[in-house]
């Protein structure tokens, strides 16, 4: 063998090794500052650096919202790359939600559960029997402030902010409660972690007979059940009709209990477009069968 | 972006994927050209060139791990034309003494012959990783899959750089003698 076939071969081990190999870091302190430790570890500061304030009730602020989100990701570009924040309890990892979720108070509901250790520092973490999916992680918190109708981009300085953490099994699924069944959509189901939310056969044969998302007329035999309401970003939905992602009509075909589709638009600018088009279809959405339920 | 949005874009044929994949892995995917190209100008075409391979992949494939899947692109980009520009005797980063490194694992001479013998190499590498503390397997992935220099794996895990040479040292020992004794022609 050569070394380029070693190489080259090498290029092609496992995604979770050259994912986790990033990941790993284990910074040492220089001997003088371990001598200081005792001193110094009241003038620690927290290096992670999230999220923003989220304007509300108007299309503007929307507007800035997304506008601020997009700053904060490319701010957390390098993070991103390695992983998103996270933290592990019980067994379990919880990453700071995809919402950026922050809070100024201790969120209702959540009280003090203890300390847990990061880059060194302690940080208090905050627990609520009713919602076992999150924590919250008492941290400091790069507010990088809203943008006005402008575009101007007015920063606030760091401060300590409580910050939703979400279980790794929640984090980033689409999911829908219709007449009390869980549904995830194909965009966000996994058929390949430790603890699938759908097998893989069900997954390709839905796959393969619907798709991910449909672009087309909704099809025969699927009839509007109504508009599901908005249970909240990284919530498990319940309920007659609840999404945890927007509020849309959904559509059932009483012979087809495993599919739900779901309204959806989106916007494509391909070169031989005109602009920005719109388009309409349904998200499709698949009976979930993972440990969230 | 989150890596689900951003490959529902290529899936949309929206063209807005290759900003959004610059915006969030331009970093990541530059780095690993540059470790093995050392040259910025080269470095920056096969990024370039990577989002033009994620834009034809996608569909049909949706990558579990977005990441891996773009700078696993970029890592074969980057060693093809590495391996160009040595034709042409120009250039190349820290793959050089990377490879020199890996040359002490094997003989050199053509042995792997059958897709099939790849496939067995490749299972063996892994089941060997799979044996190391995470910390071994994130040095030897830093060194022979990013091609991370060996300054640059020291400053990550808090070790000195001759630390780190020997902890290399001994894992390509390690995975010679582990691909010997599974009857490998190395």
């Amino acid at each position: 063998m050569t070394r380029d076939e070693l190489f080259e071969a090498l290029g092609d081990v496992g995604e979770k090794y050259v994912t986790e190999a990033r990941r790993v870091k284990k910074p040492k302190k220089p001997a003088w500052m371990k001598a200081g430790a005792a001193a110094a570890c009241f003038f620690l500061v927290i290096l992670l650096y999230l999220a923003f304030t989220i304007p509300k009730n108007s299309l503007e602020n929307e507007k800035a919202e997304r506008d601020t989100q997009d700053y904060v990701e490319r701010e957390n570009t390098v993070a991103d790359a390695d992983g998103p924040p996270n933290m592990k309890l019980n067994g379990r990892t919880f990453y700071v939600s995809s919402y950026s979720t922050v809070s100024e108070k201790v969120p209702e509901g959540f009280s003090y559960a203890g300390e847990t250790k990061r880059d060194g520092e302690e940080l208090s973490y905050y627990l609520n029997p009713d919602i076992p999916e999150w924590v919250y992680l008492y941290q400091e918190v790069l507010t990088d402030g809203t943008v006005d109708e402008t575009g101007t981009l007015t920063r606030t300085e760091p401060h300590m902010a409580y910050v939703r953490y979400v279980d790794e099994r929640l984090r980033g699924k689409h999911l829908l409660s219709c007449d009390g069944r869980l549904y995830i959509d194909m965009w966000s189901a996994s058929y390949y972690d430790r603890e699938p939310d759908v097998s893989l056969e069900f997954y390709e044969a839905v796959e393969t007979e619907w798709g991910i998302r449909l672009n087309e007329e909704i099809p025969e035999g699927f009839q509007s059940v109504g508009i599901a309401e908005f249970s909240g970003y990284d919530t498990i939905p319940s309920g007659v009709l609840a999404s945890n992602m927007r509020t849309a009509e959904v559509f059932v075909n009483p012979n087809k209990p495993q599919v739900v589709l779901m309204a959806t638009e989106w916007y494509t600018a391909a070169k031989e477009e005109n602009g920005e088009t719109k388009h309409t279809g349904y998200d499709v959405y698949i009976l979930y069968d993972g440990p969230l339920k | 972006m989150e890596d689900y949005a951003i490959v529902r874009l290529y899936w949309e044929r929206d063209e807005q994927a290759i900003p959004a994949t610059a915006e969030k892995y331009g970093g990541y995917c530059m780095a690993i050209a540059r470790n093995i190209l050392g040259s910025r100008e080269d470095a920056e075409e096969c990024v370039n060139d990577t989002w033009w391979k994620a834009w034809c992949s996608m569909p049909p494939h949706k990558p579990d791990i977005l990441a891996t899947f773009l700078g696993k692109i970029t890592r074969n980009l980057s060693f093809n034309r590495y391996k160009h520009n040595t034709a042409e005797k120009r250039g190349g980063g820290e793959l050089p003494a990377v490879l020199d490194e890996l040359s002490e694992v094997v003989s050199g001479r053509n042995t792997l012959e059958q897709e099939a013998e790849l496939r067995q190499l490749l299972c063996a590498i892994d089941s060997f990783l799979e044996g190391l503390s995470p910390e071994k397997r994130s040095i030897f992935l830093c060194r022979y899959w990013y091609a991370d220099s060996v300054s640059d794996i020291a400053a990550r895990h808090g070790m000195r750089e001759g630390a780190v040479s020997m902890r290399l040292n001994r894992l390509r020992r390690k995975l010679k003698d582990y691909l010997l004794e599974r009857g490998f022609e190395l």
